[in-house]
């Protein structure tokens, strides 16, 4: 899984670094736990201005998460979209 | 930066940000009412109960970005009420720096024992033995705590099996290293002036939002705006803290783009503290003195000044580098103004006292430099720079981090005498630093370089941060390591007459 953390200055401002954080510690917690998809693996990228908010006010702070954008992200979508992802072959088994 | 606050955080920024695009844009203030429905669209509440409260709270904060007074709500008037006092392109705010936003407090109690449903109305009753002051009884519903007799001794949650009992207070007063929160008539929070020391704690820490410091970024823009010649000098926590990408060469390029004229490193003025700092500290300590505070932290300095007078002497006379890099930049420019950029609002009354009013001219954190950023729409990490800034040495530049300034000023003690063995005690949170004073005070940290720091993991743990202290450390060490000059005295920025003898 591949997701993307814009760190413009609008996204900066309303938290980026934060939803990075809580990605990084997902990474050295939960995610090292048994019971995750082996073949999952997060990488965290960090971006210029992706330039959505230019676009559309109000949207920061924005993550694209495997190429589907969210807007006005916050820390606890995007960790829960990264652990339905991992935890994926449980919940299918 | 407090980092699960994010909402409060969020409306704190957006509000700097609204201000600061109202400033370049030359909007009527008159006008500032609308600004809140652009920052509050809607007829659902989001924060609070409704949305009226919601517009009238970011109207107060607008408000007091502006650098007026917080208004209870007997006082509240139109929102540009006394507008066109602050209408002006030099600094206008007084005292009280930290205020409570009164409309935003919700009167959490001072400190209560209290039963949760988590009770099991038990036979053993554990609580009701152990009351000394025989205040629970157990009723239908379960144990009940006579508020009347209790005396929050906390017995009764300590012995509960289920854990149902518990203790809590105002997060607000809980932060206050000084004790200087009080309550109104109607329970609210009040700040004691007379002992608040503009740590700013509470305003990280209350958890509706509702204390709040002035800023003066309209005030600056405006004297920009209006062609003066503004300097900025930067703390140097400021690493790291405009954009995860963003270079400090780039942070630099991205202030001149805002309108000032030219930025320069607090940390120059930091070498100089050190210089000074380990000069006294030879000459002074133990023979004079028995033990030397640092002098950087505005409101360390402020705790003791208050709460320690008889040891007040003992805090280092050096001046801080806020004041020696606006003298550098007025020695070179009088005619010019300066803006000191840091994380810090005790800065903010710093400024304010009679030797550095005439030398900083506006003060304003990361957070609200991020917001004129945001304004004009300016993205630091997409320009394109040459070179490296270096104006501070390494132990300068290490000032941000708390026990970085004791350090600068242990290593150059011993690059003027390798015999002197100097021991040190960092002190971190404004509560920590009382606790060391008092034993400071009876005479148990004598011989001791002592670095007070009113925020946790020092200035990288200020009020005005834009990220988290773990990040912002390493980008500081980084930097800090960037640096050509190993010792302060190498640094050759300082003006040869500036230089202790």
């Amino acid at each position: 899984m591949k997701i993307v953390v814009c760190v413009g200055s609008n996204c900066t401002m309303m938290g980026a670094d934060s939803i990075i954080a809580s990605l990084e510690n997902l990474k050295e917690t939960i995610l090292k736990k048994e019971g995750v998809n082996p073949v999952f693996d997060l990488d965290i990228e960090i971006a210029r201005c992706l330039g959505e908010c230019k676009i559309k006010k109000a949207v920061s702070p924005v993550v694209v998460v495997d190429g589907v954008i969210y807007h006005n992200a916050s820390r606890e979508e995007i960790m829960s979209v990264v652990l339905d992802a991992a935890f994926d072959n449980i919940l299918t088994k | 930066m407090r980092e699960f606050y994010n909402d409060i955080i969020n409306i704190r920024r957006m509000v700097f940000a609204a201000i600061a695009r109202i400033a370049y844009e030359d909007e009527d203030l008159k006008k500032l009412g609308d600004e809140t429905y652009r920052l509050i669209p809607g007829e659902k509440a989001h924060y609070r109960e409704n949305v009226f409260r919601e517009r009238a709270v970011i109207g107060e904060r607008l408000r007091l970005a502006l650098g007026l007074d917080a208004r209870t709500a007997a006082e509240t008037g139109p929102i540009s009420e006394g507008i066109e006092n602050v209408d002006v392109d030099t600094r206008v705010y007084t005292p009280p720096l930290v205020s409570v936003i009164k409309i935003a407090c919700e009167a959490c109690a001072e400190k209560t024992v209290f039963v949760t449903n988590n009770c099991r109305k038990c036979l053993a009753h554990p609580c009701k033995n152990v009351c000394p002051k025989n205040a629970i009884t157990i009723e239908k519903s379960g144990a009940v705590i006579d508020q009347a007799k209790c005396i929050k001794c906390g017995r009764c949650k300590t012995e509960c099996p289920y854990h149902a009992i518990v203790e809590y207070g105002r997060p607000c007063a809980a932060s206050c290293g000084v004790n200087a929160i009080k309550s109104d008539y109607l329970g609210r929070a009040e700040i004691d002036d007379s002992k608040c020391v503009a740590c700013g704690n509470c305003i990280q820490e209350c958890p509706f939002g509702a204390i709040s410091d002035k800023s003066e970024i309209f005030q600056l823009i405006k004297a920009i705006t209006s062609g003066k010649e503004v300097y900025a000098i930067i703390a140097p926590s400021f690493v790291g803290q405009f954009g995860a990408l963003t270079t400090p060469e780039q942070v630099f390029d991205g202030i001149r783009e805002l309108g000032i004229k030219d930025v320069v490193e607090v940390g120059l003025g930091a070498d100089l503290t050190t210089l000074n700092e380990a000069k006294e500290f030879v000459e002074t300590v133990p023979e004079k003195d028995p033990f030397m505070g640092t002098s950087c932290c505005y409101s360390w300095k402020l705790m003791v000044e208050k709460n320690f007078p008889e040891i007040n002497d003992y805090i280092s006379e050096s001046s801080t580098p806020m004041v020696y890099t606006s003298h550098h930049i007025k020695k070179n420019h009088p005619d010019s103004k300066v803006v000191f950029i840091g994380p810090c609002i005790s800065k903010k009354l710093e400024a304010l006292q009679d030797h550095v009013k005439d030398y900083v001219d506006f003060v304003i954190t990361f957070e609200e430099l991020m917001g004129m950023f945001v304004a004009k729409e300016i993205e630091p990490a997409e320009i394109e720079v040459d070179g490296k800034i270096k104006y501070a040495s390494v132990t300068g530049r290490g000032y941000a981090v708390g026990g970085g300034v004791a350090q600068a000023v242990k290593e150059r003690i011993h690059e003027i005498n390798p015999d002197m063995d100097v021991k040190v005690e960092c002190i971190e949170g404004l509560a920590e630093c009382v606790k060391i004073m008092r034993l400071a005070k009876l005479g148990m940290k004598n011989g001791l370089l002592l670095e007070g720091m009113a925020c946790k993991n020092g200035c990288i743990g200020g009020p005005g941060t834009v990220v988290s202290a773990a990040r912002a450390r390493k980008s500081v060490a980084t930097f800090s390591k960037e640096s050509p000059y190993k010792s302060p005295a190498d640094n050759d920025n300082i003006n040869p007459e500036d230089m202790p003898k």
